[in-house]
């Protein structure tokens, strides 16, 4: 009986139900598309701060006369890859050894000492047991680099830094001679920073030129951090052991550098502070404010489902007074209505789902160039929402609609 | 119909229908306050997160194109560019501790109160105080309180050492680049020390995002003898950063909107069905469609501007409350939205009543009255 009628219901007023289902369905496509939006931003804009550059340097520690002295002490290049098997492994997206070192530059019987970089520009390493590779090298930490021409990939070459090349007349296909040794110029590259004054190379060749194998000065990351707070400032020697835990297993730049300083012995990892700091803040605050913006569109477009709901349950107060005239009790016409309700909501629900997927998608591919993950989860809450909604949109008028005497109402008042 | 019985009609129908009217008002104020709270906050977005990224550091940097020193007044005059937020000179040059060679680094230490400065110890007050890298403090065993013993060059006599030349180390810095290593000294210490004089090493600038090539060119043509550079490390991903940002938020805003208008159309829409039989009664009563179409449309267009102006009222307002908590400041609002949101609350209500009220008149008044 109860489906008949509401199966009756919805065929003899296909525009008003076609009505209440397209309010509900753009009501819950908007709600769903910025719940999966607030979701996901804060990876997405996290990844994108990472274009910033590294955010952690490794250096070997140096103290007291050593300091005092000059004297040089490298990292093993060896250890590099056990960056990959720290705790918080996944979260670092980048990584560059940097081995620098002075030569004699001689370019049309001019020469000159100038500093020579050795690095990666982008190299596949392979994932310490796993079958997969990551990438490593400027591009990851630092990718404003601008290059010209080619990097000389695990070959001899020079790339000059523009300034360098500017100051010294070199052009892409020279050969310059390099503390004696020839080599080729295969590339300029801008920085924007002091490394334009600078000649790079491939790191192992100018290991080998200058007998310094496996041996590397610095090492840049980029690591996705947890915002620094209150805590995570304090001094991890203070620290009580649970809460040296605590800090220790939580993505701080600082927990992360510390890890890494583990991995390499006799250095000293450092956050770049301009960078993490400020990446912690922006990402707070966006995330923040994409958070409010849901709450109100959420908000905005529950009330706006609701009022649609009343408005078309107004009308059908003489379909009520029709009913209770005919002998159904409160209970019974109460039932037929949410019963329908829930139909709208369901439908509503399922509908606008659907649209916010395809228009969160859109919006992903568009702004960040990546998609976002599908949450099955998000399906049943934004029709579980939508049904709520559409019950509170129609119980509000029933009741009112309840109240009233049949006859006053079949009257036309 | 003449007019006062138009308006006469009108007044009646909406002051006998209060709740109806209140309702479809409701709904017109909350779809127009989030559209405009949305076109507020992404106008805004660009500023209030430029100014978050200027904690990133300059994006422009000013040396003199042919090696020596900038004149001090460059300063000033780089900071009256249009698109210029900040410019402050620096000193760099080296100095020797004993035979120990050190990076100098003359600034003005306001700057260094910025974020990206972690310090241990206490800033500096005044001339004669220095702070040290803190890769120094265990290189050359410093400690706060002590004096530090600079020199301009490696091979003067100890005793021809200047008291100028001698500082208090107030504190260390660590910002995990080559600041670490060096000494950060007051702009008139440095320049005595490195004997610059009243020269600057370089200019850093900040400029607005987006801006930096007209900057640059600016600089190009008023200043002869300096070379202005970007600094792509902070002005590559700050634009890109931005510009992503504010595509984000317009499309968001996109959804939005078109949400708000089917949740108008929708309410706009029960509201005409409703009122069939009104419909049927007055053209029963000789009324032509064009009087109903008028009557009605008059109605939704107050619905709408009064909805509309509340929710303008109320998207500024939530628009407001948001940037103050997100970012704690507030956004500008935009001069065209208080004639932008009334005009889209009255466009959204009289496009979303046409269809149904068309609906409604096609029918035969008979046939409406008779409840089919």
């Amino acid at each position: 009986m109860l489906l008949k009628l509401i199966k009756n219901s919805f065929r003899n007023q296909k525009k008003s139900m076609a009505l209440m289902i397209v309010s509900v369905a753009a009501g819950t496509a908007v709600a769903a598309s910025l719940i999966t939006l607030s979701l996901e931003i804060n990876g997405k804009i996290a990844d994108e701060l990472r274009s910033f550059g590294a955010n952690i340097v490794i250096e070997p520690k140096i103290e007291g006369v050593a300091y005092l002295a000059g004297q040089k002490r490298y990292l093993a290049q060896d250890d590099l890859i056990k960056t990959k098997t720290i705790f918080w492994r996944h979260n670092i997206v980048g990584i560059t050894p940097v081995l620098e070192t002075r030569a004699r530059a001689t370019v049309g019987g001019v020469s000159e000492d100038i500093d020579l970089i050795g690095t990666w520009y982008r190299r596949e390493l392979p994932l310490p047991g796993e079958g997969k590779t990551f990438t490593a090298g400027a591009v990851t930490t630092a990718p404003w680099w601008a290059l010209q021409g080619r990097w000389p990939e695990r070959a001899d070459g020079v790339v000059a830094g523009v300034s360098a090349a500017g100051r010294l007349g070199i052009r892409i296909g020279d050969r310059i001679s390099i503390d004696g040794a020839q080599i080729e110029v295969l590339g300029t590259i801008e920085t924007g920073g002091v490394e334009d004054q600078r000649l790079f190379m491939e790191l192992e060749p100018l290991q080998h030129l200058k007998g310094l194998e496996g041996k590397i000065s610095k090492v840049e990351a980029s690591a996705l951090t947890t915002p620094m707070d209150d805590f995570a400032y304090r001094d991890p020697r203070t620290m009580s052991k649970p809460e040296y835990e605590k800090w220790y297993c939580t993505g701080y730049v600082t927990s992360i550098a510390k890890q890494l300083e583990e991995v390499f012995p006799g250095s000293r990892a450092k956050p770049v502070w301009q960078v993490a700091e400020t990446e912690g803040m922006v990402l707070r605050r966006l995330t923040l404010l994409i958070y409010f913006l849901c709450l109100i569109s959420l908000l905005a477009s529950a009330l706006g489902v609701s009022t649609t709901m009343i408005m078309s349950m107004l009308r059908r107060r003489e379909e009520i007074a029709l009913m209770k005239a005919l002998g159904a009790d409160n209970l019974a016409v109460t039932r037929i209505f949410l019963a329908e309700g829930s139909v709208i909501g369901v439908a509503g629900g399922v509908v606008g789902y659907a649209c916010s997927l395809g228009a969160v998608q859109y919006i992903a591919l568009t702004v960040f160039s990546t998609g976002f993950e599908h949450r099955m989860l998000l399906l049943a809450a934004a029709v579980g929402s939508a049904v709520l909604i559409s019950l509170l949109g129609t119980l509000f008028p029933i009741r009112r609609a309840l109240r009233v005497k049949p006859a006053v109402i079949l009257k036309g008042f | 119909m003449n007019k006062r019985w138009f308006l006469f009609f009108l007044m009646k129908s909406l002051s006998l229908r209060k709740g109806h009217v209140v309702i479809a008002s409701v709904c017109v104020t909350l779809a127009v306050a989030a559209a405009s709270a949305m076109i507020a906050v992404t106008a805004g977005v660009r500023g209030k997160l430029g100014e978050e990224l200027k904690a990133y550091g300059a994006n422009l940097i000013v040396t003199p194109a042919g090696g020596g020193y900038l004149d001090k007044r460059l300063v000033d005059e780089l900071r009256s560019l249009p698109d210029v937020e900040d410019a402050s000179g620096q000193i760099l040059g080296r100095s020797f501790f004993g035979q120990t060679a050190i990076e100098i680094i003359g600034l003005d230490r306001d700057k260094l109160r910025e974020r990206g400065w972690r310090l241990t110890g206490l800033w500096p007050r005044g001339n004669g105080e220095a702070l040290a890298g803190i890769n120094l403090k265990n290189g050359l065993n410093l400690e706060i309180g002590k004096t530090l013993h600079l020199e301009s060059s490696g091979k003067e006599e100890a005793s021809a050492r200047r008291p100028g030349n001698a500082y208090t180390v107030t504190g260390f810095i660590e910002r995990g680049g080559p600041e670490d290593d060096a000494v950060v000294l007051s702009l008139p210490d440095a320049g005595e020390l490195l004997k610059a004089e009243d020269g600057l090493s370089a200019v850093l600038v900040r400029g607005t995002p987006g801006k930096l090539d007209q900057i640059e060119r600016a600089i190009r043509d008023r200043e002869p003898g300096v070379s202005a550079r970007t600094i792509r490390n902070i002005a590559l991903p700050e634009e890109s950063l931005l510009s992503k940002i504010q595509l984000l938020m317009a499309l968001v805003t996109g959804v939005v909107l078109f949400a708000a208008w089917v949740s108008i159309a929708a309410t706009m829409g029960a509201n005409v069905f409703e009122r069939r039989a009104e419909i049927g009664l007055m053209m029963a009563l000789g009324a032509t469609g064009k009087e109903v179409a008028r009557f009605y449309r008059a109605e939704a267009a107050l619905i709408g501007l009064g909805g509309g102006l509340a929710g303008l009222l109320l998207g500024v307002l939530s628009a407001e409350a948001i940037t103050n908590g997100a970012f704690h400041s507030l956004v500008p609002v935009p001069l065209y939205l208080p004639l932008l949101a009334p005009a889209a609350g009255l466009v959204m209500t009289l496009s979303a009543s046409t269809i149904p009220l068309n609906n409604a008149l096609a029918c035969k008044p008979a046939l409406i009255l008779r409840g089919e």
